[in-house]
């Protein structure tokens, strides 16, 4: 039986930034990379970036390494590979083919799957999640042959597929479960603002409505609404977010909810496991919330955190997450934890009706945890050091509210 | 990496979507600006996105192997690398 000192299941960046950080700190152990996906690294961002899709960079742009990369650092890369069993307490490991791998220590950077619904008729052609290369492959190749577009969701993903769809010429309309554009991350306000600028465009958007059908035979040729209404489409992009079944990591006796639960410095509840990445529910420090967070900075840091500590090291997990979604003519940012409980509350800053607004996250009444900025990122960096310095707002929530002060301005003594 | 040496580089703003792997590389050299993209920052003070001669940074002293790494850390192929005749070194 093969064995490793180091054996990471995952080959996206934070698995592969993990594996380099090993290799670099222990050039003699030996280490093993299991990859469902049969590539080298790729960028997953730019999966959905409009420029990729319509082939203005090319193709192998996507490629963030070489598959000799791997030989040249002594990793064994054994890609292709799906890894569909996990005995911690003899530290085995087990392949979709039935090989066992003995390790030592283990890295979980496996990703959060695409959250798949049931709709009938959705295996047709031109039906596409946002995944992997080969998706990005098949959707390149049917929107040069596609007159009419349905994007299916309201996220990050939906967002630059409509953008993506409408830059390549294609009539194309949204149809999303929800009240409004991106909720419950945005709240209502934000959501118009996506919705105005959607129809501007020529989109149509479909509100709290749902696909019940796909037509056509082999190919799609159009969908059935929830109301009834039929609508012509030779392509069906879903960006309905994530959703990590994970029951082969139940079954190991790891502790799942919405991801692999995991402390400050990415241990599991499992001895000599820990987890990286998308798929990490990790105690978030700034936060003091269990959080996951779905970007590329955060998973190769947490890779290279993880590692460390596989080391034996005993390092702390502390970034706050932002990023920024850009299409429309918008520039959308996140910063924080933006989604709310009942604890929640938000505190807006500019008029929507403008296209630039702020909403800024407090959390029981006193503390910033987060915001969102619709054309306003200059907000970005104060929200960002109010959240880091965990300063109480009782003082200066009017100050937070008047968008024509500067926030910067809150704490420059 | 090639003999190259590395003697300009950019960052093209409307590729950049501010991910920061640049950043965490080579923090001394790069950083998000109010629009959240990379900028360059120099020994004059000056920060720019625009394409810069690598005498004119802050650090005068990063290496090749910082700044290369760090233009491939960039998961959308947003910074450039030139040598001394002005050949794109990276993206290759």
């Amino acid at each position: 039986m093969k064995k490793y000192k180091y054996l990471i299941i995952g080959g996206g960046i934070a698995g592969t930034t993990a594996a380099e950080t090993l290799r670099k700190e222990q050039p003699e152990a030996s280490v093993a990379i299991i990859s469902a996906e049969p590539h080298p690294l790729y960028s997953r961002i730019l999966l959905s970036k409009p420029n990729f899709f319509l082939e203005k960079v090319p193709f192998d742009t996507i490629w963030m390494r070489k598959p000799e990369w791997y030989t040249q650092q002594g990793i064994d890369y054994l890609s292709g590979q799906e890894a569909t069993m996990l005995d911690a307490t003899n530290h085995l490991v087990t392949l979709a083919n039935g090989t066992q791998i003995e390790y030592e220590k283990l890295l979980l950077a496996i990703g959060c799957p695409v959250r798949r619904v049931s709709i009938p008729g959705l295996d047709k052609r031109g039906c596409n999640y946002v995944k992997t290369v080969e998706d990005a492959r098949e959707i390149i190749t049917n929107v040069k042959r596609a007159r009419r577009a349905i994007v299916v969701g309201s996220g990050f993903i939906s967002f630059e597929m409509l953008d993506m769809l409408h830059l390549a010429g294609l009539e194309v309309e949204a149809v999303i479960r929800e009240k409004y554009f991106w909720e419950p991350l945005l709240d209502e306000p934000a959501g118009r603002i996506i919705e105005r600028r959607l129809a501007e465009t020529g989109i149509k958007v479909h509100l709290e409505s749902e696909v019940s059908e796909v037509l056509g035979d082999d190919s799609v040729t159009g969908v059935v609404l929830k109301n009834g209404e039929q609508v012509e489409s030779q392509i069906v992009i879903l960006g309905v977010g994530t959703q990590l079944t994970g029951e082969w990591l139940k079954l190991a006796g790891l502790e799942i909810r919405r991801g692999i639960v995991a402390t400050e410095r990415l241990e599991t509840n499992l001895a000599d496991i820990w987890t990286a990445g998308d798929v990490a529910e990790f105690k978030d420090v700034i936060l003091d919330s269990f959080n996951m967070c779905g970007l590329w900075i955060n998973a190769q840091l947490q890779g290279q955190i993880a590692a460390l500590n596989m080391l034996g090291r005993s390092e702390v997990y502390r970034r706050l997450s932002s990023y920024i979604a850009h299409g429309f003519g918008l520039n959308i940012g996140f910063v924080g934890q933006v989604w709310r409980d009942k604890d929640c509350e938000i505190i807006s800053r500019g008029d929507p009706l403008t296209n630039h607004y702020t909403g800024i996250v407090i959390r029981g009444g006193q503390r910033i945890i987060g915001g969102f900025m619709m054309n306003t990122t200059q907000d970005m960096a104060p929200i960002t050091r109010l959240i880091e310095a965990g300063v109480d707002i009782l003082n200066f929530r009017n100050q937070l509210a008047d968008s024509t002060i500067d926030l910067s301005s809150l704490f420059s003594e | 990496m090639s003999d190259k040496k590395i003697t300009s580089l950019k960052v093209d703003r409307d590729t950049c979507i501010g991910a920061a792997p640049c950043v965490a590389t080579a923090s001394n050299v790069f950083e998000l600006d109010d629009e959240q993209k990379a900028v360059i920052k120099l020994k004059s003070g000056e920060k720019t996105s625009d394409r810069v001669s690598k005498i004119d940074l802050q650090d005068e002293t990063i290496t090749d192997e910082t700044l290369l790494a760090a233009a491939q850390s960039c998961p959308v192929r947003a910074i450039y690398l030139y040598d001394e005749e002005g050949n794109q070194i990276f993206p290759a």
